[in-house]
């Protein structure tokens, strides 16, 4: 099964770099430059994970977070902040004490993204795959 | 060539170098990849202790920097495309990429000259056989 990443930031190159990241290892991406636009993105099908900037200029991710962890199958999430800019670890801690399932200080390699996305996805099978 | 360095961040860093290259042409111009085992004088002359090395160029035609625009490139969240997107992280992550494998980033730049931005990998020993894993991880199950 194909997996669907759903990727979230105001930086276009980022978007770009990480969704090539991410189709060069399978999966497929939808990518939005704020929070509002990802909600759009969200039917008819789910993104099996998103990946979310938390400081964005229209809806920003701790709102994202927030509304994503009230869906009914809430997506795996991932948020990513400018680490040291403007207190990014703090940011950071806020999204994971939300329901961000891990978190990523920017700048990081793209490979610690796939590698977190792939754990995560895997956590989030096991339970089906003991019930198979 | 082989280098050892993990292949989702090689090939981001060579899409964000591509995509600077593409931007700096804008107005036109071409893009040049290349790469090939470095010389001992471009080794010594990259900062790098002897050895062995790839440099994999990512060469444009197009606007180049001013020196001081060039001074400040590998900073994380400089940039001169604020308003186009950019976030100024490009050449700082492969600038660390680069440093992490233990190589080097080194650029030469001049207005209206392009700007050729090299990376310095250390080489590696082939991998074993046609089938040997280069990206265990990462990849979906």
């Amino acid at each position: 099964v194909t997996r669907t990443v759903l990727l979230i930031d105001d930086d276009a190159d980022l978007l770009l770099t990480l969704s090539a990241a991410f189709r060069a290892r399978g999966y497929a991406t939808l990518t939005a430059g704020d929070g509002r636009a990802a909600m759009k993105l969200l039917e008819p099908t789910p993104p099996h994970l998103v990946v979310t900037d938390i400081l964005m200029p229209d809806q920003e991710g701790i709102a994202t977070i927030m509304a994503l962890r009230k869906r009914p199958r809430p997506p795996k999430i991932i948020a990513m902040s400018g680490g040291g800019r403007i207190g990014g670890s703090n940011l950071l801690e806020w999204a994971l004490n939300l329901g961000a399932d891990a978190a990523l200080a920017k700048p990081f390699a793209p490979s610690a993204l796939v590698r977190a996305a792939a754990a995560l996805l895997r956590e989030s099978e096991a339970p089906a795959a003991l019930t198979a | 060539l082989f280098c050892r360095a993990d292949p989702i961040d090689l090939e981001a860093v060579l899409l964000d170098l591509c995509r600077n290259a593409a931007e700096a042409c804008r107005s036109g111009g071409a893009i040049t990849l290349s790469a090939e085992r470095a010389g001992p004088e471009a080794v010594a002359a990259a900062g790098l202790p002897a050895g062995d090395y790839a440099r994999l160029e990512v060469a444009d035609t197009g606007v180049g920097m001013a020196p001081d625009v060039l001074a400040q490139a590998t900073r994380a969240y400089f940039t001169t495309r604020a308003d186009r997107g950019g976030s100024g992280l490009g050449l700082h992550s492969a600038l660390c990429f680069a440093q992490a494998a233990g190589g080097a980033l080194r650029i030469a730049s001049a207005p209206g000259r392009g700007t050729q931005v090299s990376l310095y990998l250390p080489l590696a020993q082939p991998p074993r056989g046609p089938g040997a894993p280069v990206d265990a991880e990462g990849a979906p199950a």
